[in-house]
């Protein structure tokens, strides 16, 4: 897109991230997303301040936190699709505002989990999963339609592969999703509270399936308030509050050992 | 009745000649207004702000005055900006092009505006998500909006667009004021001729209303299928 220099592909070749205990250790270089003073506001009302969150390779991060702390607007600066008004997102240690940086390359590895599942409804299971391989990423659509089958396969819906959106169930809809977001191959996942839209008994098979993905390795940052999958899956709980990271650790010292009065209140209100 | 069925004998080739030309100039008017009401409306709704002033003056002004001046100086006024029209005859003699051409460009600049605000309605109503999920795979604003957004946008826009073509057979008999034969103007010459000051009108006023019902029948039809099949 941009000829020979593209940041975002050096990127992938250059990262050899150093261990936190190494020397020279650095969060924005050696993390693979790193949120570095992310400042954000929307008119009058400021979102997030100041807030740096650095995710290593293979984390599964969890955010929680009251609604309107920035949680979701967090996510969102990470993959763009809202722009910080300061502060930086390096992706495997490139600064994502760099001009060299496209936006779209960046995105092609940061797969997105929406709330509102967001599945094109004009199109079939299929054809929402290969559009992105076939138009983006050039693949062959032999070559996509093959790999789509695998990822429905993964998810459990490969006989839906002909349906339309339309005829499928919430918990259906944000599995297709997901599956999406992963035929693009995506570095980091992200995931905006993707079981609050759904019926009770459907939350389930969808966290099922991120279990799987967190099993297989996957950076995942995920907005929640599934407490329980934070606690089984997470490697790390951050809870943001008032535009802020307030705690920020294991999941076993975030539930049970912070003293922290707001997380405590939280907490007690959502247990 | 044995009257106005006399009246229409004699004067067949005439009426038949001003459907003709009507239905041209509807048809004409609506595909040059329609690719410029597309662009009008990408221009704005695009993050071009001197394009989005543009586009929105344009439309005010358009819809501000009437379309009988539009198509005045679409067709008198054209030679003044240095436009001058071919003219050869058209339909066997029953027009000549300059007044057909300005007749299609003044009905076509008048339907723009119209169609701007149609297809910026139809693609302002897709559900943001649907672009935000887009961008989120890595896919360019282009093809977000052509894979996207445009194909559900369409199915919206397309029963409106019939409506505004049905609008616009009714609104082409403007162009008499330019001296194009069109179905309002034949009748006027038909009155001219035979002394008759009712019958005229009244039969070019049915076929008018023949014209409409059949193709609004038409949109209605179209729009039932199209529900249908968003269902399935």
């Amino acid at each position: 897109m941009f000829g020979g220099k593209n940041a975002i592909k050096e990127a992938d070749a250059n990262f050899k991230p150093k261990k936190e205990t190494d020397a020279g250790y650095s969060p924005t270089k050696d993390c693979i997303i790193a949120a570095d003073k992310i400042c954000k506001s929307f008119k009058d009302l400021e979102v997030l301040r100041n807030v740096d969150l650095y995710v290593p390779k293979g984390q599964v991060v969890v955010i929680i936190g009251p609604s309107g702390s920035g949680k979701s607007t967090m996510l969102r600066c990470i993959n763009k699709l809202e722009v910080p008004n300061r502060g930086e997102i390096y992706y495997k240690g490139v600064a994502s505002s760099r001009k060299d940086a496209s936006i779209a390359e960046l995105r092609e590895r940061v797969g997105m989990v929406f709330q509102h599942f967001n599945l094109f409804p004009h199109m079939t299971v299929m054809e929402n999963i290969v559009m992105a391989p076939i138009g983006v990423k050039k693949m062959s659509k032999e070559e996509a339609v093959k790999e789509g089958e695998q990822l429905l396969e993964r998810v459990g819906l490969l006989d839906k592969k002909d349906e339309y959106p339309t005829r499928l169930s919430g918990g259906q809809k944000q599995r297709i999703a997901i599956a999406r977001a992963l035929a693009m191959h995506p570095e980091v996942m992200l995931f905006d509270e993707p079981t609050s839209a759904l019926d009770p008994e459907m939350v389930g098979e969808v966290l099922e399936v991120m279990k799987d993905m967190a099993k297989s390795g996957m950076t995942m940052i995920i907005v929640t308030h599934e407490m329980g999958f934070a606690r089984e899956v997470a490697d790390r709980v951050v809870f943001m509050d008032g535009g802020g990271i307030v705690a920020d650790g294991t999941p076993q010292w975030m539930f049970d050992e912070c003293g922290n009065e707001r997380v405590r209140a939280f907490l007690r209100s959502v247990l | 009745m044995a009257k106005v069925l006399e009246l229409i004998t004699k004067y067949k080739a005439l009426i038949v000649s001003g459907v003709e030309i009507t239905m041209t100039i509807s048809l004409l008017a609506i595909v040059f207004g329609m690719i410029l009401g597309v662009i009008l409306a990408i221009m704005k709704i695009c993050r071009i702000r001197v394009l989005n002033v543009i586009a929105g003056a344009y439309v005010e002004i358009i819809r501000g005055t009437p379309v009988m001046i539009q198509l005045c100086i679409a067709y008198y006024g054209a030679s003044v900006i240095g436009i001058n029209y071919p003219r050869f005859n058209m339909f066997g003699g029953a027009c000549t092009s300059d007044r057909l051409i300005a007749a299609v460009i003044g009905l076509g600049l008048n339907a723009a505006a119209q169609i701007c605000e149609i297809v910026r309605g139809g693609i302002q109503s897709i559900d943001y998500g649907q672009t935000e999920a887009s961008l989120s795979l890595g896919m360019s604003s282009f093809g977000t909006m052509w894979k996207v957004v445009l194909p559900q946008a369409v199915i919206n826009i397309i029963p409106s667009l019939g409506n505004d073509f049905v609008n616009m057979i009714k609104t082409s008999s403007n162009v008499t004021i330019i001296g194009l034969a069109d179905l309002m103007y034949v009748s006027n010459l038909i009155r001219g001729q035979s002394y008759r000051p009712f019958s005229p009108f009244v039969i070019a006023g049915g076929i008018y209303f023949v014209l409409t019902y059949v193709l609004s029948n038409l949109v209605k039809l179209y729009e039932r299928n199209a529900t249908k099949s968003r269902k399935r």
